[in-house]
C-alpha cells in the first residue's frame, strides 16, 4: 500500500435524507484522515436517462442532479473545498463498486433507510449488492 | 481521532475486520478501537463470586488477544470491552456507552453461498444501531 495514495471515501448520493447523512459521516471521517478525498457519486439509472431525453417530460423531470450540488455544498460548509462529484450511468451497485475500485477507495459510505424489519438489507438490495462486491469496507449510515 | 467499536468473536470474519481497520489507520485515518467481545449466556447475578467474574474476563481477553495484537502491531490504540448476553444488543449498547463514531462488524459468510445474507448479528446491529455500521466482507 502506497503512502502516497490519499485516503479516499466514495459516497453514494441520491438526494435522500439518509444519503445526506452519509455525506456528513464521510466528512467526519475525512476530518480524521490526512489529505482525505471525498467522491460524491450519483448513479443515473436507465429510467432517469430516458426521462432526460424525453422532451415531453416537464422541465422539472428533466434529470435533476442538483442533489449532487447540494451534497457538495454540504461538504463546503464543513470546510472541505475539494470534494469531487461524479455522475455514473448504469446499475447503481455495479457502478459504485467500479468507482471504488477505480479510485482505490478506502471506504464506501451509503445511506440506508430505516424502514420495516427487513429494511435495506434484503438479499438483492442495492446495499447488500454493494457490500457483496465492494473492494473495501462499506459504512451504512442512517 | 475516530473511535470505532469493533465487535469480535475471534473468528476469521472478525479478524478480517481488524485487518481492514489497521489498513485504514496505515493509510492515514486517525483511529482508536474499542474491541468488544460478547460471551453468550446470562449476565452474572450481582451475587456472583469473583472467580466467576475473573473467568468471564479471562475468556473474553483470550478471544480478543489476536485482535489486540494485530492492532497494536499497526500502532492503533486499543481499548477493550466485554459483556455477556445477546450479541447485537450488547454491541449496540457498548457503542453508545463508549461514544463510538461507528460500529465495525466482520461479515459472516463472506465468499460463501450464504453470502447473499448479511449475517444475523450484522443485520441486527445495523437495524438497531443509531450510529453508522462499517461492514467488512
Amino acid at each position: 500500500m502506497s503512502a502516497e495514495r490519499p485516503f479516499t471515501i466514495v459516497v453514494g448520493v441520491d438526494g435522500s435524507g439518509p444519503s445526506m447523512d452519509a455525506v456528513r459521516f464521510a466528512m467526519r471521517i475525512a476530518a480524521d484522515a490526512r489529505g482525505a478525498r471525498i467522491h460524491l457519486c450519483a448513479v443515473l439509472v436507465a429510467a432517469q436517462e430516458m426521462a432526460m431525453h424525453d422532451t415531453s417530460a416537464r422541465p422539472a423531470r428533466v434529470l435533476d442532479d442538483s442533489f449532487l450540488e447540494r451534497a457538495r455544498d454540504e461538504t463546503r460548509r464543513g470546510g472541505i473545498t475539494d470534494a469531487v462529484t461524479q455522475v455514473l450511468h448504469g446499475d447503481p451497485a455495479e457502478e459504485l463498486v467500479r468507482a471504488a475500485l477505480d479510485l482505490h477507495a478506502d471506504l464506501i459510505v451509503l445511506g440506508v433507510r430505516r424502514a420495516g424489519p427487513l429494511h435495506a438489507l434484503m438479499a438483492g438490495s442495492l446495499t447488500l449488492r454493494v457490500i457483496d462486491r465492494a473492494p473495501c469496507p462499506v459504512v451504512l449510515s442512517h | 481521532m475516530l473511535r470505532l467499536l469493533l465487535a469480535t468473536d475471534g473468528s476469521d470474519n472478525a479478524m478480517r475486520a481488524v485487518g481492514r481497520v489497521r489498513a485504514l489507520s496505515e493509510n492515514g485515518l486517525s483511529v482508536e478501537v474499542v474491541l468488544c467481545n460478547v460471551q453468550p449466556g446470562e449476565a452474572l447475578p450481582a451475587s456472583a463470586q469473583a472467580p466467576e467474574r475473573r473467568q468471564r474476563e479471562a475468556d473474553a481477553n483470550a478471544t480478543m488477544a489476536p485482535g489486540i495484537a494485530e492492532l497494536a502491531r499497526g500502532g492503533v490504540r486499543v481499548l477493550t470491552h466485554h459483556a455477556t448476553g445477546q450479541a447485537a444488543e450488547e454491541i449496540v449498547r457498548a457503542a453508545l456507552d463508549w461514544d463510538a463514531a461507528a460500529i465495525v462488524i466482520g461479515r459472516r459468510g463472506a465468499g460463501t453461498p450464504a453470502s447473499s445474507m448479511l449475517g444475523s448479528v450484522c443485520a441486527q446491529v445495523t437495524r438497531e444501531a443509531q450510529l453508522p455500521v462499517m461492514v467488512v466482507s
